[in-house]
């Protein structure tokens, strides 16, 4: 299994010709980061072309990361507020939060509606109340719930985002990702880095010139 | 008995899609839809309620109400029906502080009509009138208009609803799963952009299958009925 460590050293072997240089003007931290960005383009490409394609809707599991224990507070007007650990990528129907739940029940989820449905639900009868469970909206790096939840002591929540989070783990652990995406990481990473050049050297010095 | 939950059935439908709870409130909207119209003809769902009467002898009605089936006062463990009067006047009457108050209060007379109203050209026979198990149904006022000789506290009211109450959507019945699920299919394609009209049109045909297939179950006509009601028929003639 990759590590941050591993996919690093090797982008940054081959962007180097096999030399790795520590006056690189590529610096490996820069590396992993863009490692974290390339594989959540991957990750997004891979719903669009591979699993709606067939037409699945729900992403691979291997994809998601899980929260525990993100805080609750109340919000308004009996509503309640918790805000994103890290940012999902972005898919139909806000699938990029794909589950909440109480921490003490995580199985108990709460009902993903989208932007504006809590409104238009309020007009409708029989199912304004979600027939009793509790829907949640997501707005930016918020999710705003429907009720209060903080009333029935709910101040923690689990939370399960499509996001590929590398930053959860530390550059010597392995990272959840597929086997296949690894050679397709390490080509975007390439790809972004390979029209980086080091910096000319001026010489402005008189110890240089030589005396 | 065994009842379902539009829950239930919207998680079935969820599961046999492959789709997540994403789609839960949308499919949970087209259920309720589909419920609300499975009541109105197939599910013969009769609600009755104890209703109170108040000081100027009406009833209000529930806020589910579609249709009265039947209104009518308790008798022992029966319900005996009362008969709908077309003559009763559907305005209130209204006191000088602009109360509601019963007719028999009123203190002006009509004395257009010397002595009783000719009530033989409203069809209800000459003389007074003076049956009190009528009553009026007034949908613009929300109420039904009871005649104020009517003497009980309570009357009972028999009622098509329109399945908006809360219990409605934990007490389906296991016949119109299927219809339900079909229906949900049919609008998922129905408001997407993605589908043929082809396909729009066979999960229609479907719906509309399985809604043949519920008022088939709910039908209580039997051969031996229509048997019967071929042997009753028959009478001899005279000779």
């Amino acid at each position: 299994m990759a590590t941050k460590k591993s996919l690093a050293e090797q982008i940054l072997y081959k962007l180097q010709g096999g030399f790795p240089d520590i006056a690189s003007a590529v610096d490996e931290r820069d590396i992993i980061e863009a490692i974290g960005q390339a594989l959540n383009t991957i990750l997004k490409m891979q719903h669009f072309s591979v699993t709606m394609a067939a037409g699945e809707t729900i992403p691979d599991g291997l994809m998601v990361a899980t929260y525990e224990g993100v805080a609750v507070a109340p919000y308004g007007n009996k509503k309640a507020k918790a805000l994103l650990p890290a940012m999902p990528i972005s898919l139909p129907r806000n699938m990029g939060v794909l589950e909440v739940s109480p921490d003490s029940n995580f199985k108990c989820l709460y009902i993903p509606l989208m932007a504006g449905q809590s409104h238009l639900l309020q007009e409708q009868p029989l199912i304004s109340d979600l027939l009793g469970e509790v829907g949640y909206e997501v707005y930016g790096h918020a999710i705003i719930f429907t009720k209060d939840i903080t009333i029935d002591n709910t101040v923690t929540v689990y939370i399960r985002l499509v996001v590929m989070d590398i930053a959860k783990y530390d550059i010597y652990t392995p990272l959840p990702i597929p086997r296949d995406y690894e050679g397709a990481v390490m080509e975007e990473v390439l790809k972004m880095f390979v029209p980086v050049q080091p910096g000319e050297k001026i010489v402005d010095s008189y110890t240089e010139r030589g005396a | 008995m065994k009842l379902y939950s539009l829950d239930h059935i919207v998680k079935s439908v969820l599961l046999a899609k492959g789709y997540s709870l994403h789609f839960y409130m949308q499919c949970l909207l087209h259920a309720r839809n589909c419920l609300r119209e499975l009541v109105f003809d197939d599910l013969r769902v009769v609600k009755t309620v104890l209703l109170d009467v108040n000081d100027y002898y009406s009833v209000s009605l529930p806020c589910d109400l579609v249709d009265v089936v039947r209104i009518g006062v308790l008798y022992g463990q029966h319900v005996r029906p009362l008969v709908e009067d077309t003559g009763i006047n559907r305005l209130n009457n209204l006191d000088s502080a602009g109360l509601k108050v019963p007719y028999y209060t009123a203190t002006d007379s009509n004395t257009l009509y010397y002595g009783y109203l000719p009530t033989a050209l409203w069809g209800g026979g000459t003389g007074s009138r003076s049956y009190n198990d009528t009553y009026k149904f007034l949908p613009e006022r929300k109420e039904i208009q009871l005649n104020e000789g009517f003497g009980y506290a309570n009357a009972v009211l028999e009622y098509i609803s329109d399945s908006s109450c809360a219990d409605s959507a934990t007490a389906v019945d296991p016949y119109a799963q299927a219809t339900i699920e079909a229906y949900i299919k049919w609008q998922l394609m129905e408001n997407n952009r993605t589908y043929g009209l082809g396909e729009k049109r066979d999960a229609k045909y479907e719906y509309i299958t399985q809604r043949k297939i519920l008022r088939a179950r709910k039908d209580p006509l039997t051969t031996d009925m229509v048997r019967r009601i071929f042997q009753r028929s028959v009478t001899s003639a005279p000779k």
